[in-house]
């Protein structure tokens, strides 16, 4: 996929279990992410083995959020497991998951 | 004392005698008042018609002797006329007067002044009485000019005779009298002189006085103007009139009867003085236009009524008296035998059924009473002795019912668990009998590595169906041991019960064959009602069964018999008609609907379950009568490997996020005993996860503390989890599913998790049992 020089790239780590604790900390750490129209989030989860039914709601509302600015999300290194619960719900559908 | 006393008050003959002399004094009372006042009315009339009897004599005696008095001066006058020639002769002629009357005591002829020249201005001879003899005098004088006398004056004004007011006589007899005046005319009709005859008051005094209808009456005599003539004190007379006395009694209404008196009317009045009462009776004397009165006292005039109302009173006193104390006696006498009869129905209360009776010799109603209870006294003794032979003889027949109990108990398996070394299956039955023995029926061996198991019901209850039931279980036994065909074991059953059944009784039965390594179950059924099949995931069904016919209603019926593979995990159940048509309180039955629904959460081995349907019917019964035999068995058709272990374990949270990471330890120890996958360990994480998480989000009020509780248990082949909770109702399988085929943009929050359960385990149940939130998750491994 190709970024385009003039947008930036935000990367954002996920590298723990997204559960509810988790999830406390990732929504802490997204508070200071500054988006403009263009800008591409990248959302690394090779860190992250468990997500459960929140996690996933997060990331629907990371995406609803991105594309509400134009921007655009993208998902990377999903463990076999997790990506198996975004199949599960039809999240691989609905975002760009990157192997 | 006090109790004694008010014994004999509340006493009956006390009461009773009380009664009637009250009607009888009552009685006395208004006899002994009405004759009072009739008696006391007629001497009232009686002595009123007596006075004025005595009174009118005395004024008849009057009056004919002051007439006589009229008619003598009348006579005599015409001779005084006459003799006017010789002064002298009137003195002859006034003596004459007296002579001829004796009740003449003085007599005058008194001249105008100057008539006799001669004799000057005053000339009035005059003859009067001294003794028994008579002087003469003559009256005028210068100090007593007679002229101006009321005897003089008024007959001549009058014209006509005239009887003076009451006097005293001071220059003529010197007595009181009273004057018949009569005027004398010459030719030329001028009057020349007045004739006088004189009678003395002291004889009217007589006259009256002789009046005296009582001792103590007392008489007055009043002039024309109300001075009194006669009087009981002589210095009231000419002194006082009747308008001045009497100041003490009534004074207007004396006056008014002193005015009637003066008027010359007769009547009687009372009055009251110094506290007597006193009849008052007047008449006139015509003559002289005065009054004659009576007065006599109450107490003389009603003394002999009085004395009779005294004696009548004490004559009355004494009847009654003498009425009361016999009326007592009597009635005390005919009543005295209650209070014995009281004290005996009391000995008899306390069990002395010997207890004396009053002997009563009259042959009254409290000889009835007697009789009557004599003969309750032997009933008595009769039926306390039938009583005690029925007490003993249900005594010894409850005693024989209760050894019959033990010997059925003893009939039927009651070791449990009945295989404890083997693990591939597991049993448990249980058999209430409505009464001491019962109809109903189970049983079970294994032989040959297959399970035989029976249960079974009688029509009826009590010991009929308690012996068919023996005999049933007995030939089962026997039968099975030789034949191994379902249908053949049943129809050898039914042959034998059928041949000697003349009660006509029959038994619903079914007989299952388990053959425990492969799980095929051959059965046959005769007329009992469908077994429950209760698969691992908690879906409950009845067993397909072919009624066929109960044992011993026809012989040589040929049953059919049915077979099935059981799964492992499957649980059989077994159970009577009693089960399902336990009644509550308000005669409704318990129904198969609950039973399947109880069947459908019911977790644990056969003797939970078992228990925990019998625990339910109970509850349901809220204490009504069991009325039908309750028998149930459980079977747990677990795996053919004897050696997998179940294992259970449990979790005890509160609604806490932070609870939910004790959640994967859970996991990791199924894990790590079950071998499980990596995938699968990130699946039950995930589950469980998203089933505590609604229930710490969403079950109990902000603020408020709740519990969780989670049962996890796996045998190797499935993993089931239970996730109980008391929060607010919820049933998480009502929330639709999500649908994944929605573009981002349309896709909303919500709904994800119980999305996620579903995807992954096999079934996902939920009940509301006991106040709680249940949810049934479970999976093959």
């Amino acid at each position: 996929m190709s970024i385009n020089d003039n947008f930036k790239t935000h990367k954002v780590y996920i590298d723990y279990s997204l559960n509810a604790s988790g999830l406390k900390e990732l929504e802490g750490s997204l508070g200071s992410l500054e988006l403009a129209v263009g800008d591409v989030v990248v959302v690394d989860c090779t860190g992250m083995e468990y997500i459960c039914s929140s996690g996933l709601r997060f990331f629907l509302k990371l995406y609803h959020d991105t594309a509400a600015k134009g921007c655009k999300m993208i998902i990377r290194g999903l463990h076999p497991l997790v990506k198996s619960v975004f199949d599960m719900s039809g999240f691989s559908h609905i975002f760009n998951i990157e192997e | 004392m006090k109790i004694r006393l008010g014994k004999y008050i509340h006493s009956f003959s006390t009461k009773l005698s009380l009664y009637i002399l009250l009607v009888v004094v009552l009685v006395f009372v208004t006899g002994f008042v009405w004759n009072y006042r009739t008696s006391r009315d007629f001497v009232s009339n009686e002595a009123v018609e007596r006075v004025q009897a005595s009174i009118d004599g005395a004024v008849m005696k009057i009056d004919n002797v002051l007439n006589s008095v009229e008619t003598a001066v009348k006579n005599m006058s015409w001779v005084v006329s006459e003799g006017c020639d010789d002064p002298e002769s009137m003195y002859k002629l006034t003596r004459m007067m007296l002579v001829d009357n004796p009740f003449i005591s003085g007599s005058a002829v008194a001249f105008e002044p100057n008539y006799f020249k001669e004799k000057g201005l005053y000339f009035s001879p005059y003859s009067y009485r001294v003794g028994d003899s008579i002087h003469n005098k003559q009256l005028g004088r210068e100090e007593y000019d007679y002229h101006y006398d009321d005897w003089y004056q008024i007959p001549k004004i009058l014209g006509k005779p005239y009887w003076s007011e009451p006097y005293f006589d001071e220059g003529g007899a010197d007595i009181m009298m009273t004057t018949y005046s009569f005027p004398l005319f010459d030719a030329e009709g001028k009057l020349f002189a007045i004739f006088t005859a004189d009678v003395s008051l002291e004889w009217f005094a007589e006259q009256v006085n002789c009046i005296r209808p009582y001792e103590n009456s007392v008489n007055i005599m009043i002039s024309r103007g109300g001075t009194f003539i006669v009087h009981y004190d002589k210095d009231a007379v000419l002194n006082e009139t009747i308008f001045t006395s009497y100041s003490a009694i009534n004074v207007s209404r004396f006056k008014e009867v002193g005015h009637k008196m003066q008027a010359g009317e007769s009547g009687v009045a009372t009055f009251e003085r110094d506290g007597h009462e006193f009849y008052f009776v007047y008449a006139p004397i015509k003559t002289t236009g005065w009054s004659v009165a009576v007065s006599c006292l109450y107490s003389e005039v009603f003394a002999g009524v009085d004395s009779m109302r005294s004696n009548m009173f004490w004559i009355a006193f004494f009847v009654l008296l003498i009425m009361a104390v016999l009326c007592y006696v009597t009635i005390y006498r005919l009543t005295s035998p209650l209070v014995q009869f009281a004290q005996s129905a009391n000995d008899i209360a306390h069990g002395n059924f010997s207890a004396r009776l009053p002997r009563v010799r009259s042959r009254n109603e409290m000889r009835m009473l007697r009789d009557s209870f004599y003969y309750m006294q032997r009933s008595l003794v009769k039926y306390t002795e039938e009583l005690k032979t029925t007490v003993a003889n249900n005594e010894r027949i409850e005693s024989e019912l209760r050894i019959a109990r033990e010997i059925q108990m003893g009939m039927i398996p009651k070791m449990f668990p009945p295989f404890p070394d083997r693990k591939d299956v597991d049993l448990y039955a249980m058999l209430v009998p409505a009464k001491e023995v019962g109809g109903d029926l189970y049983d079970f061996f294994i032989e040959n590595e297959k399970l035989y198991f029976i249960i079974g019901d009688v029509s009826g209850k009590g010991i009929p169906a308690s012996l068919v039931m023996a005999v049933t279980c007995r030939l089962f036994r026997t039968v099975a041991s030789h034949v191994s065909d379902p249908s053949e074991i049943v129809a050898s059953l039914n042959n034998a019960l059928a041949e000697s059944n003349e009660s006509n009784m029959f038994c619903t039965f079914f007989l299952g064959i388990l053959d425990l390594p492969s799980g095929e179950l051959h059965y046959c059924n005769a007329g009992h009602n469908a077994p429950l099949l209760v698969a691992p995931d908690g879906g409950v069904k009845p067993l397909d069964v072919n009624p066929n016919l109960p044992l011993g209603v026809i012989g040589g019926f040929p049953y059919v018999a049915q077979k099935i593979i059981v799964e492992m995990g499957t649980m059989l159940f077994l159970y009577t008609d009693g089960v399902t048509e336990a009644e509550n309180p308000s005669k409704e039955l318990y129904s198969d609907a609950r039973l399947k629904d109880v069947l459908a959460i019911a977790c644990g081995n056969a003797r939970d379950v078992v228990e925990g349907v019998k625990s339910s019917v109970d509850t349901y019964a809220a204490g009504t009568e069991q009325s039908d035999d309750i028998t149930i068995l459980c079977l747990k058709y677990n795996a053919t490997d004897n050696c997998v272990n179940e294992v259970e374990k449990e979790l005890h949270l509160v609604n806490e996020l932070s609870e939910i990471a004790k959640l994967p330890l859970l996991v990791g120890e199924f894990a790590s005993e079950f071998n499980f996958s990596e995938e699968s360990v990130f699946n039950f994480n995930l589950v469980l996860e998203e089933a505590v998480t609604n229930v710490v989000m969403y079950a109990y009020p902000e603020g408020k503390c709740g519990s969780i509780e989670i049962v996890a248990k796996c045998d190797g082949s499935s993993v089931t989890f239970v996730i109980s909770d008391s929060g607010k109702p919820f049933d998480p399988t009502m929330v639709p599913d999500v649908d994944v085929t929605l573009p981002a943009e349309e896709r909303r929050i919500g709904g994800l998790g119980i999305f996620l359960i579903r995807q992954i385990m096999d079934s996902v149940e939920y009940r509301r049992n006991g106040g709680k939130n249940i949810l049934v998750m479970s999976k093959k491994i």
